[in-house]
């Protein structure tokens, strides 16, 4: 493991992926201090400049991107109470506060080093973790990898909003288009309305549209409207002094993000909300939360950015996406001919060791331009939204046809936008057609397969131990939101979403 | 669907002063209108693996229409039953309940009618006089009114196709 990380650090230590690094940190922290910009649409909309990098430079950019934007939505969430980021909605309980008590350079100093700190334990778990992960795996044939691609489509529960319905609608939308071009086994093709679907459903254009087009017409909702005011500019104390009694709230922070992680689906949203309200619910005093308690910020930072490690471990590992980020990132790194999961480690053991060291490399990075750039940060988010929404929708055009040079691709990228801002609209999240178009010839072609090496005998899914094992944390995922209302309902177990309501 | 107009704040300087404009649809009318929309995409792909092709290589073989046919036929039935989820909601709360709502929407429709006619004349224009005119449109669409502004960022984002993709990406833009 030293020597492949030692290798991972040598493809890392040059000036491709050193820029890479660079501009992403600094693009994640842009991203994530815009309220309405996610990693997402940052993500989807970088893959086009990726096309000319090498593989390890696209990924290290992309994870750059995802880290930074991670913390620094807790720039706006401390400053304006508007978090530029889901995650960061946690932070803003008591950041805010901080802010109010004059005490901003505090707060963002204390959510930019124990970003760091989260950052950097979820790393090493990640490194510990992965190859253990990965090991198990290698002995996966088709049931396993049919039950694999089941147990990620299982996630739409997860990742859809409202009813469960319409996100089960999205995903099986998904899989039908990702039926459309050639048959995977026997090569016929199917719904070929042009020859140009003999491909399939072009991936990057369909990301692109559903994520950041879909969200250009979002903002042009918003855009008469004005931007928080953040006209004070806090001082950044930059002192450690500032952590006298958190080790124990930094570590179980990072633990927890890093567990909540891992699991796909959870992301960094409910790692960070699981983390504040188990710091609630464990102090002595709870009414100092939501009051600006430093312990706040401290655990909902701490465990949004160690949730990112975590959410990494499944796409590397399995190559199942944990969350709608690292959807995008899985299709980027098909566009780059790598396929994530057990046999990336066996074929090109060099690749995700080089993420990792990344990763390392860039939590300095990341904390460096927390500390300096708060200036810069805060006038980012001064940005008016139609500024953003021209130049989104811009690079939007250029990313998708630069895919194939043509035209058909930005035809794709605009329907998918426009169905994307639609499905929005009455609740069908876009995360579940992208999952779908991911993990639907996985699905497919595994079961077919596994099928006709049993002579079609489909107890071969059940039969099959791990197979039968991720069926049943499949069906256990798509039932947990039910089952945890039940056992609520029944014992009276407090919800953390109770427990943040107090 | 319901057409509503509430005069706003003091706008930032540069931006138009348009009374926000919304438009209001039940969520109820929204999913029934979803759920039609969603099976009439199911009955197309059910409709269509008729035609594929019923050969197998192996006897075991599910075949090439069964993926798209399960599929097809789940989608249609979760379509049909958000519908039917749809039309109660609407005799329970009314049409007007739980709206889903489309804010500045003339604005909305009128970038994607822009950015549509964009895409269809760019091949015939060239990609740099289209997005010349392309987004200081989408930028008056976004209430951005400062002359100013507008030539600035539309030279800048021209500037940065030019050098970016063309020059150091090498994609030949149309």
């Amino acid at each position: 493991m030293i020597e492949s990380l030692g290798a991972g650090f040598g493809l890392v230590f040059n000036l491709n992926a050193v820029t890479a690094l660079l501009v992403g940190t600094i693009i994640g922290y842009v991203v994530g201090a815009i309220p309405g910009l996610t990693s997402s649409i940052a993500l989807a909309v970088i893959i086009p400049f990726t096309f000319k990098m090498d593989p390890v430079a696209a990924i290290v950019l992309m994870t750059s991107i995802y880290m930074a934007s991670e913390y620094s939505g807790a720039i706006p969430a401390i400053l304006a109470n508007a978090p530029g980021t889901p995650a960061a909605a946690p932070t803003a309980f008591d950041g805010y506060p901080m802010r109010l008590r004059g005490e901003a350079g505090n707060a963002l100093t204390l959510s930019i080093l124990g970003s760091g700190f989260g950052a950097l334990l979820g790393t090493i778990f990640l490194i510990l973790s992965a190859m253990w992960i990965a090991k198990v795996a290698l002995v996966f044939g088709p049931p396993e990898y049919f039950s694999l691609a089941v147990l990620g489509l299982s996630l739409v529960g997860v990742l859809s909003t409202g009813l469960f319905l319409k996100g089960f609608i999205g995903l099986l939308f998904g899989l039908l288009l990702a039926s459309i071009g050639l048959d995977p086994i026997s090569g016929n093709p199917r719904f070929e309305i042009t020859t140009a679907f003999l491909e399939g459903i072009p991936l990057l254009p369909a990301l692109i549209g559903l994520f950041a087009l879909s969200e250009v017409f979002y903002m042009l909702e918003t855009a008469h409207k004005k931007a928080p005011e953040m006209t004070e500019i806090p001082k950044i104390s930059m002192s450690f002094g500032l952590f006298r009694g958190m080790g124990f709230t930094l570590n179980r922070s990072a633990i927890i993000g890093y567990a909540v992680g891992v699991v796909p689906g959870a992301g960094a949203t409910i790692a960070a909300l699981t983390s504040y309200a188990e710091e609630k619910r464990s102090s002595k005093n709870p009414e100092t939360y939501g009051k600006g308690n430093p312990k706040g910020v401290v655990a909902a930072e701490t465990a949004n950015n160690s949730a990112v490690a975590g959410a990494l471990a499944p796409l590397l590992t399995l190559g199942i996406p944990g969350s709608a980020s690292t959807a995008i990132m899985i299709g980027a790194l098909m566009i780059h001919g790598i396929r994530p999961g057990p046999m990336l480690f066996v074929d090109q053991p060099f690749f995700p060791y080089a993420i990792f060291a990344s990763m390392l490399c860039g939590i300095p990075v990341m904390v460096l331009l927390g500390l300096f750039g708060v200036r810069l940060w805060v006038k980012v988010t001064l940005i008016p939204t139609g500024i953003l929404a021209v130049v989104v929708a811009a690079i939007c055009v250029l990313g998708a046809y630069s895919n194939e040079s043509t035209m058909y691709p930005v035809w794709i990228m605009i329907a998918f936008g426009i169905g994307g801002y639609l499905m929005r609209k009455v609740d069908v999240h876009p995360a579940p057609v992208v999952l779908a178009l991911v993990l639907g010839e996985m699905m497919e072609t595994n079961f077919r397969r596994a099928l006709m090496g049993q002579g079609g005998d489909p107890m071969v899914f059940l039969t099959a131990p791990i197979s039968a094992v991720l069926l049943t944390l499949a069906v256990l995922v798509v039932f947990a939101p039910f089952l945890r209302t039940l056992w609520g309902r029944k014992f009276g177990t407090p919800k953390t979403a109770d427990i943040l309501d107090e | 669907m319901t057409l509503t107009s509430e005069s706003q704040g003091e706008p930032r300087k540069g931006l138009s002063r348009d009374a926000e404009r919304q438009w209001k649809i039940g969520l109820g009318l929204a999913e029934v209108i979803g759920g039609i929309a969603f099976a009439a995409i199911a009955c197309y792909f059910l409709i269509s693996a008729q035609d594929l092709p019923t050969f197998k290589f192996n006897p075991a073989d599910p075949g090439v229409a069964a993926f798209p046919n399960t599929m097809g036929a789940i989608l249609l039935a979760c379509s049909l039953a958000l519908a039917v989820i749809g039309v109660i909601r609407i005799r329970r709360n009314g049409t007007d309940n739980e709206p889903v709502v489309i804010v500045q929407p003339l604005n909305v429709m009128g970038a994607i009618a822009v950015t549509v006619i964009y895409t269809l004349v760019m091949p015939f224009v060239t990609y740099y006089v289209a997005t010349a005119i392309w987004v200081p449109l989408i930028l008056l669409l976004s209430s951005i009114r400062s002359w100013k502004m507008i030539a600035i960022l539309t030279l800048s984002l021209l500037v940065f196709a030019y050098f970016v993709f063309d020059i150091i990406l090498n994609v030949k833009l149309p």
